[in-house]
């Protein structure tokens, strides 16, 4: 597969892009994309990355921001009821991000909704090395039939980022017995002055949450249905 | 009597040593022969030689595993692998040579058998110098005996189960025990037997540059209940020791065991244990993991859930307090029946420059459904030279499960103190408050005495860490 890489630096006022395309127009479909953005000091930026709008299958994104800047992330990919994918498909996303100043933030999230033989692979990186900035990365998956998850995320803070908070979140909730999910949630701390908290939970939906949902009515499909997108949001 | 060590601080206690004096010492190193002489003066069956040297080689020939800690100071052939201190174990204290009696009593390993144990076993070196169950329970016919007698007087037992849970190949160092080996404790508790107070296993390292092998076998028939505790200390040395154990737990239907550790070595011993536990039907085994010494430990206790009903509990303390000390520590748990349930709690301390890593997995095999795991693992980080790490491994192939993981890192927040000094205490007292509340839902599991010490054994590794 190709390798097409970039190298952006967002400088102008806050911006939201709704499309990796719109910010990459020359990028084509089926490409393995690498890509770094640097969020310029004071600067803001809301990428959402949706698969049903492009299709970039597997990326690398590293995202540096910078002084008092702001990166906000979101991924999304949600597999349709009708459209099952035949063979296996694989989705890659390998995020890095830098806390490069002082007081930096930045936002990931990823939600998935796996059918058929899909397979999500996420990497996250939290990278500390400014003080008093926050990070905060949340996967969220339902899976069901044969999809699975692997997921390995990594908070490293180092020694010169002190006041950091910085938090990794992974939830899946699995809903066919031939469903997956593998979680390496990890923690590297080396400055004394932090609050890091990770979390990883795997488990069904709720049969209380039906119970009550069917008791007002709903059939336990939409229930299901309702149940998911209250998940994933 | 009252224990001559009581005046001496509690942390130096195990640090002193008496001359050596050995009846058979082998070369530093490693090779067939050193294995093949262990073996024959053990007067072992041929299965176990082979045994033995299966393990030989495997050892040499697997690479020193890519992840953990840096091993690479450790010289391995550096080490005396075997070191016999006397000619015959002893039932009773005053047969014990004086200056090994001597320095148990120092350690305040007989008195506490007069006081709350079952039965007790005292290694030195190698071999195990002292070993004794109360008669009450050797009526019961529990058997509680060293390990190389366990083979000589139990030999069917003992190779239905031996290596059975951790095989020879399983990792370097449980090959390097499996060839090596030499003492620790061989436990059978038959049917629905109850030893309602603790048997313990001390384990002492005197001479310099040794290896320790020791090799402990539980078995817990049907309905059973057994807690063991295990202790260990060494002087302090310029040159590194190993302490490499294999410890191997079947807890049966029904049964019940408790494994307790307080890991007390001194900074420069290497502590690389192999621990596993297979639990049957609606039994329960718990390993209680207290790593406050060594200068490098990996120790990761292990529960195979086999059958519906199973149970598994892992708490473990680790306090990395001394510069470039590594406590790389944690649990494994694997569901493999439908049913079964665990929880992992690990507490760390890290200050004055140490490193404690929580390193843990837990997976629930296909047909594992209906399982429930937890793992929490707080760390505590004292000064910005110490680090805190978590590694856990989380792998599910089953969708009616409930898993969750959590940990947290934090250090002593000024606001607590201010709130503590403002009720009148000092600085030091607060800190030591703080960090015993920490860390006290684990110390509360302990049976009293040893909740008592580690107390005290946490209050001077926090010593001076005010700053």
């Amino acid at each position: 597969m190709d390798t097409t890489k970039y190298a952006l630096v967002i400088d102008s006022l806050e911006k939201k892009i709704n499309t990796l395309s719109e910010l990459l127009p020359t990028l084509q479909v089926g490409q393995f994309l690498e890509l770094v953005l640097t969020v310029a000091a004071g600067q803001g930026i809301e990428l959402i990355d949706d698969l049903s709008e492009q299709g970039i299958m597997r990326c690398k994104l590293h995202f540096i921001v910078q002084e008092d800047a702001q990166l906000n992330y979101l991924m999304k990919s949600i597999d349709s009821d009708e459209l099952l994918p035949e063979q296996a498909e694989i989705i890659e996303r390998e995020i890095t991000v830098t806390l490069a100043g002082r007081n930096a933030q930045a936002e990931v999230k990823c939600l998935c909704l796996g059918r058929g033989n899909k397979v999500y692979k996420f990497k996250t990186i939290q990278d500390h090395q400014a003080e008093a900035a926050t990070s905060n990365v949340v996967i969220k998956s339902v899976l069901d039939d044969q999809a699975q998850l692997f997921c390995k995320g990594l908070i490293h803070i180092q020694k010169t980022a002190q006041r950091t908070a910085a938090d990794l979140l992974n939830k899946n909730i699995l809903l066919s017995r031939k469903a997956q999910a593998t979680s390496i949630p990890m923690l590297e701390v080396l400055a004394d002055d932090v609050r890091c908290s990770h979390g990883a939970a795997i488990s069904k939906l709720d049969d209380e949450h039906f119970f009550y949902l069917q008791s007002r009515g709903l059939t336990r499909d939409d229930s299901c249905q309702l149940l998911i997108d209250a998940f994933l949001t | 009597m009252k224990n001559p060590n009581a005046d001496i601080p509690i942390d130096q206690r195990g640090d002193f040593f008496v001359p050596e004096s050995y009846v058979y010492k082998s070369e530093c190193g490693l090779n067939e022969e050193i294995v093949r002489t262990i073996s024959a003066k053990k007067q072992e069956p041929a299965w176990m030689l082979e045994l033995r040297l299966k393990g030989l080689k495997n050892f040499v020939e697997r690479p020193m595993q890519s992840w953990g800690p840096d091993l690479s100071a450790l010289e391995i052939h550096d080490i005396h692998y075997y070191l016999k201190p006397v000619e015959k174990q002893q039932k009773n204290w005053d047969d014990v040579p004086d200056d090994i009696k001597n320095t148990f009593d120092r350690l305040g390993v007989p008195e506490s058998e007069r006081k709350f144990l079952a039965g007790l076993g005292a290694q030195y070196e190698s071999e195990v110098v002292y070993h004794n169950l109360k008669q009450e329970w050797v009526d019961q016919g529990v058997i509680f005996l060293d390990t190389d007698s366990g083979l000589r007087e139990y030999p069917e037992i003992f190779k239905k189960y031996f290596a059975s849970i951790i095989p020879y190949n399983d990792n370097k160092f449980a090959a390097l025990n499996t060839a090596v080996w030499s003492g620790g404790s061989f436990v059978y508790v038959p049917k629905g037997v109850q030893v309602t107070v603790p048997l313990q296993a001390y384990f002492r390292i005197n001479a310099e540059k040794m290896g320790q092998f020791e090799r402990t076998l539980i078995i817990a028939e049907e309905g059973s209940m057994v807690n063991y505790v295990e202790g260990c200390t060494a002087p302090t040395y310029v040159s590194s020791s190993l302490h490499s154990a294999v410890v191997e737990i079947i807890a049966l239907p029904g049964a019940r065991v408790r494994y307790y550790t307080i890991q007390n070595w001194s900074k420069n011993v290497y502590n690389l244990v192999t621990k596993r536990a297979w639990a049957y039907k609606d039994a329960v085994v718990e390993w209680i993991d207290c790593n406050l010494g060594s200068g490098v430990t990996m120790k990761y206790p292990a529960v195979v859930l086999k059958e519906p009903g199973a149970r598994a509990e892992i708490l473990s303390i680790a306090m990395a307090t001394a510069p470039n000390q590594v406590q790389d520590s944690g649990g494994k748990i694997t569901h493999e029946a439908p049913h079964t349930s665990s929880r992992i709690i690990s507490k760390s301390i890290s200050s004055k420059g140490g490193r404690s890593s929580y390193r843990g997995a837990v997976k629930v095999l296909p047909g594992a459904e209906q399982c429930k795991s937890y793992v929490e693992c707080d760390a505590l980080l004292l000064d910005e030279k110490s680090r805190t790490d978590t590694y856990p491994f989380i792998e599910i192939h089953e969708s009616d499960v409930d898993i969750g993981h959590e940990a947290s890192v934090s250090k002593i927040s000024d606001d607590q103190i201010f709130y503590m000094m403002s009720r009148g205490l000092d600085e030091a007292v607060s800190r030591n408050m703080i960090v015993n509340g920490f860390i006290e839902p684990l110390v509360k599991t302990l049976p009293m005495e040893f909740a008592i010490e580690m107390n005290r054994l946490i209050e001077l590794e926090m010593e001076g860490s005010v700053g």
